[in-house]
């Protein structure tokens, strides 16, 4: 019996750990400091101030979004990838206080994910994404997606702030929006968890070992599936996390602008309406 | 007898603005050549390429618009509700000493770089006659880097009388 309530203690365990159940210690992960934060956005180039730019520096939001920002479009070049093994923690340390009782670790750096999504007005564009795309890779970054007006690429978070002031000043910059999310919670919680977990199935490998009858090994082996997909499942957060931090994102597209943006006043100035290449060059 | 009379007076402005002709001179930038029928333009040229220069004016004596308010004004119209790229916002002097501002924008059209020059120019003084001066170069950007001298040329010698 000894080894159902062994059972049931992980599976508690790992349902209620995190913030609340699991004993908690700071786990080193590789980050290097986190980066400069993302430039200011005043100015064009021009000297002009857009309205309907929308910067929001530092912007820190949930970690929910930082699963969308990996998605979207496949992969052309392989991203080097960092060092991912997080360091497990032996919840049987001597010395290790409660987890209730453990103060929050303030001192911690940040995990930041930055992103960027620029537009700029149609011109030269086959152009442009060329220079975008090597731009990426002379930083050391590479390309995710390319189309006929849009461009993807990840460049080193040491790289983010440079690489968008080097966009910037390639064409007219119709928006930008840079967003910082903080994801430095949940790939804590994510850490303590796997830790957690190995630790369980340490266990339960022991006791798998002392099992006696056939239906006792088989709950175990259960048990030990169930808990071995879910370690995988954090792993691979946990690499994401470090993978969407350590390469930022930066989407560019050509386009107009919305037509929802083109609300303004209209003049009282006919020819103004037909200024413009159309009426220039109908002979 | 009224309505006949605000009839007549609105002909003989409209005739009289006519007769008048334009307020500016300008020659065609080397290898193109005028086109006599240019409404609504005051002045064509092109080359047979397809690059076309022209003038137009328009009365500011009522509005008085400034430079800055009519160079936002064409900058607003072209970028925000036509998509225009503004590459570069310059000030020039034409050789008889008239200042005016040049803005320079790009577009793509069906995968083809173009390029479009607009000038301005506003000349008279506040409460007096104004007038308001734009003269518009564009085509096909890589012709319109090869005959970008000629083009600066013309412009340069453009005069408001």
């Amino acid at each position: 019996m000894v080894w159902k309530a062994l059972l049931l203690s992980g599976a508690l365990v790992l349902g209620g750990c995190g913030s609340a159940g699991a004993p908690r210690q700071e786990a080193a992960y590789p980050m290097e400091a986190a980066p400069a934060p993302p430039p200011s956005a005043s100015g064009d180039g021009y000297g002009y101030s857009f309205e309907e730019e929308q910067t929001s520096l530092a912007r820190v939001q949930s970690s929910t979004q930082a699963k969308e920002a990996s998605g979207g479009m496949p992969a052309r070049d392989a991203a080097p990838e960092p060092d991912m093994a997080p360091t497990p923690i032996d919840p049987n340390q001597p010395g290790l206080p409660p987890a209730e009782d453990t103060p929050t670790d303030h001192s911690r750096k940040p995990l930041l994910i930055y992103s960027a999504r620029l537009g700029l007005a149609v011109f030269k564009v086959q152009e442009q994404l060329d220079t975008i795309e090597k731009l990426a890779k002379d930083r050391s970054g590479y390309l995710v997606a390319r189309s006929q007006n849009e461009i993807r690429v990840r460049v080193p978070a040491e790289h983010f702030q440079a690489s968008i002031e080097a966009i910037l000043k390639l064409g007219d910059v119709n928006f930008r929006q840079v967003t910082t999310d903080d994801v430095t919670a949940e790939y804590t919680d994510l850490e303590i968890r796997l830790a957690n977990a190995q630790s369980v199935r340490s266990r339960l490998q022991a006791l798998l070992e002392k099992a006696q009858k056939v239906e006792e090994a088989l709950a175990v082996e259960r048990e030990l599936q169930r808990l071995t997909d879910e370690i995988e499942t954090m792993k691979g957060r946990l690499k994401l996390l470090q993978e969407l931090a350590a390469y930022s994102t930066i989407d560019v597209a050509f386009s107009e602008r919305s037509s929802a943006l083109k609300s303004r006043v209209e003049l009282p100035f006919p020819w103004l309406e037909t200024m413009g290449l159309e009426h220039l060059l109908s002979l | 007898m009224k309505k006949l009379l605000s009839r007549l007076a609105i002909a003989t402005a409209v005739l009289s603005a006519v007769a008048c002709g334009p307020h500016f001179t300008i020659s065609a930038p080397q290898d193109f050549v005028v086109l006599e029928q240019s409404v609504p333009y005051d002045f064509r040229a092109t080359t047979p390429d397809g690059l076309v220069l022209a003038v137009r004016e328009f009365e500011n004596t009522k509005e008085h618009g400034d430079m800055g308010f009519w160079i936002k004004a064409i900058e607003n119209e072209l970028r925000l509700d036509k998509g225009y790229a503004l590459l570069e916002k310059t000030d020039i002097k034409t050789s008889s000493g008239l200042s005016g501002t040049q803005m320079r924008f790009g577009l793509d059209r069906e995968n083809e770089a173009h390029e479009y020059l607009v000038t301005l120019f506003v000349t008279g003084k506040a409460k007096g006659k104004s007038r308001v001066y734009v003269v518009e170069a564009g085509g096909n950007a890589a012709q319109v880097e090869q005959s970008r001298k000629a083009i600066k040329e013309a412009i340069l010698g453009f005069e408001a009388r």
